[in-house]
């Protein structure tokens, strides 16, 4: 920053630079208290005239509006806190989503595998290996169970478009799920409702 | 902010309440009995000095204006469990200043600081124009660099016209922790103008 030739400028002058330089609303608020000061003191400290009228003085511009556009984000909901659940209240629903995936699974599958038709109770008795199944790894799984072309390999299964939106760990639940309901992989991986899917495998 | 403890006890008469005569306290108390109204006009008296604190602190109008939109979110939020334990503007800064903290830190997480092109102005001003804007430059940057709580204790001192125990109050602090503040932001700044005037 370069020095300006103000230097020798008598505070008096440069508080009229200044004051010139102001919105008028400062300029009536501060003139006469930032006068009153160096009348008092007119060969002052020009560096602290500056600090402490510059801390003073902030005229910056405030909408009309302000309390509409506070209205509008209280009523967007901001601000406010999520309510936090305990454990054990989550841990009561659980019976019930494991009920509800199910049923939606079976539900959603009918649609997109109309031959032969899954019943319910082929589906429950699918499931338990495919749960233990998938604490094992994605290349176990994948060698372990009958996937298609495409999906034979967990490097193809890594690789599928699909596979990034459930994520690796999500993908071995995937997996195993496919193979207890008899499906490829890429059939639930494709399905814009796989998270619903995994809760099946939870 | 709020001690644990409720006061005034619940049924208590207003006039037994610490700042019965504080405008913005009572105006707080109809926001608590749920008089909407009350914000717009907390709004209305607040929104200058708060803007100009923030902009002081942030330097970016816009992030000063959305600060402040925030600030007054928050005091409606909190209204329903408000005890007028304090000066509104105490109460007021106190909030404002937990903001400030939270933009700083995202702001670290963020260290790129994009410039709008349209804040870019040309030098095309007169020598006693320019040279006024350079001591307002240089005044915002060294305001920019001191330590957050030298800044704050400074604004609130010199620009917002608080006392030493107010601001002892909105910032957590003892009121000689925050003369010590005031007294060596103060220097720093001097020092930081002093080859420009």
């Amino acid at each position: 920053m370069t020095v300006s030739a103000s230097s020798t400028t008598p505070p008096a002058d440069k508080l009229d630079h200044l004051l010139a330089s102001q919105p008028v609303s400062a300029r009536d608020h501060f003139a006469g208290r930032v006068r009153a000061r160096l009348h008092e003191d007119p060969a002052g400290d020009a560096a602290e005239f500056w600090v402490e009228h510059l801390l003073a003085e902030t005229e910056v511009f405030a909408p009309d509006d302000l309390a509409d556009r506070v209205r509008r984000r209280i009523f967007a909901g901001e601000g406010v806190a999520p309510k936090e659940k305990s454990v054990s209240y989550w841990r009561s629903l659980l019976p019930f989503a494991a009920a509800a995936g199910l049923l939606f699974g079976v539900l959603s599958l009918t649609t997109i595998q109309s031959e032969p038709p899954l019943q319910v109770a082929a589906v429950a008795d699918a499931l338990p290996s495919s749960f233990n199944r998938a604490t094992a790894s994605v290349d176990n799984l994948a060698r372990a169970t009958d996937l298609s072309a495409s999906m034979h390999t967990s490097s193809a299964a890594r690789h599928h478009p699909a596979a990034a939106a459930v994520g690796y760990d999500d993908l071995a639940k995937v997996l195993a799920l496919a193979s207890g309901l008899g499906l490829e992989a890429r059939v639930l991986l494709e399905r814009p409702d796989i998270h619903s899917w995994l809760a099946l495998a939870e | 902010m709020m001690p644990p403890e409720a006061y005034p006890p619940e049924g208590a008469p207003p006039d037994t309440l610490p700042f019965p005569e504080e405008p913005d306290v009572q105006l707080m108390l109809r926001l608590r009995e749920g008089d909407e109204s009350a914000l717009n006009e907390l709004v209305e008296r607040w929104k200058h000095p708060l803007i100009n604190f923030f902009y002081r602190s942030v330097k970016q109008y816009e992030l000063a204006e959305d600060l402040s939109q925030v600030t007054f979110v928050r005091i409606y939020r909190s209204a329903p469990k408000y005890q007028p334990q304090a000066k509104f503007s105490t109460y007021l800064f106190h909030i404002a200043r937990r903001l400030l903290i939270n933009e700083f830190r995202r702001q670290q997480r963020k260290p790129l600081d994009a410039v709008d092109p349209a804040e870019i102005r040309l030098a095309d001003d007169s020598d006693s124009e320019r040279a006024t804007r350079e001591i307002e430059e240089a005044f915002q940057h060294a305001l920019g660099e001191l330590p957050e709580n030298q800044r704050t204790a400074l604004l609130l001192y010199k620009q917002q016209e608080m006392s030493y125990a107010e601001i002892a109050e909105a910032m957590d602090a003892t009121e000689s922790a925050v003369k010590t503040w005031i007294f060596r932001g103060r220097q720093i700044l001097k020092q930081a103008l002093k080859d420009l005037v």
